[in-house]
């Protein structure tokens, strides 16, 4: 897919690690583990919304069009 | 409510799958009974068996080459039939686990439709072959809206395979969805 997610990066320069974000975010580490690598079909608003204030920073930040 | 409702439906569930085993044991009884039948038939004396047939009104077979042909054509249906039931007794076990909307349940689904159609046609087929052949010697009662019926249940199957191959694809989308 051309959506790729810089979650990874994200999460290191805030020193975060995936399980955190994914008990602030309130999603199952499963579901943040198919989020990071691509499989996901779909990111709900909300999912969105709490990850980016989670992080502080904006969806462009995470979500990255390569063609 | 919903705790009834659950009650309710695992009873359901459990009667369904009581029924189809025992359909499924007894028609295998049956079969081997005909089978026993045909060899007897072949191997010993035929009168005796002709003579259970005789006052049938049902059915009227006259002679051994016709009740050998009979017992034929019903041993190969009858198999095709107990295999129809063995996968319906697994696609209803595979149900009633878990995982829903599997790629097993899809075949399965399928299979059986497929099956009930051309078992039924070959069904329609020889009979209507047997009794053009054997015309006065064999006697069955057909009833043409059993056999549209059966058709339709074949059909009503490839159709249910359609939906679930639909669902299997929406239930990956929302399992996919974060």
């Amino acid at each position: 897919m051309p959506i790729v997610i810089n979650l990874d990066q994200m999460l290191e320069q805030r020193g975060m690690k995936s399980n955190e974000l994914a008990e602030i975010v309130g999603i199952t580490t499963a579901n943040l583990s198919i989020l990071k690598t691509g499989k996901a079909k779909a990111v709900r608003f909300s999912t969105l919304e709490a990850i980016c204030e989670a992080l502080n920073c904006q969806p462009g930040d995470i979500l990255e069009f390569k063609p | 409510m919903l705790l009834l409702n659950n009650n309710y439906s695992m009873k359901s569930s459990t009667f369904l799958l009581t029924i189809l085993n025992f359909s499924y044991y007894f028609l295998y009884f049956i079969w081997f009974i005909l089978f026993g039948m045909l060899l007897f038939t072949v191997m010993f004396d035929s009168n005796s068996v002709l003579e259970l047939f005789k006052n049938s009104s049902d059915l009227k077979i006259e002679t051994k080459s016709v009740l050998i042909t009979t017992l034929v054509l019903t041993l190969i249906s009858g198999g095709v039939w107990i295999y129809i039931l063995r996968m319906i007794k697994n696609l209803v076990n595979s149900l009633l686990s878990k995982k829903l909307f599997s790629n097993f349940q899809i075949a399965s689904f399928k299979l059986i439709g497929q099956l009930i159609i051309a078992i039924t046609i070959f069904d329609a087929i020889t009979m209507f072959i047997s009794r053009l052949i054997f015309q006065n010697r064999l006697k069955v009662e057909v009833d043409l809206f059993e056999f549209w019926i059966i058709i339709t249940i074949g059909l009503f199957m490839i159709l249910l395979s359609t939906i679930f191959e639909k669902a299997k694809f929406y239930k990956e989308e929302n399992d996919l969805t974060v």
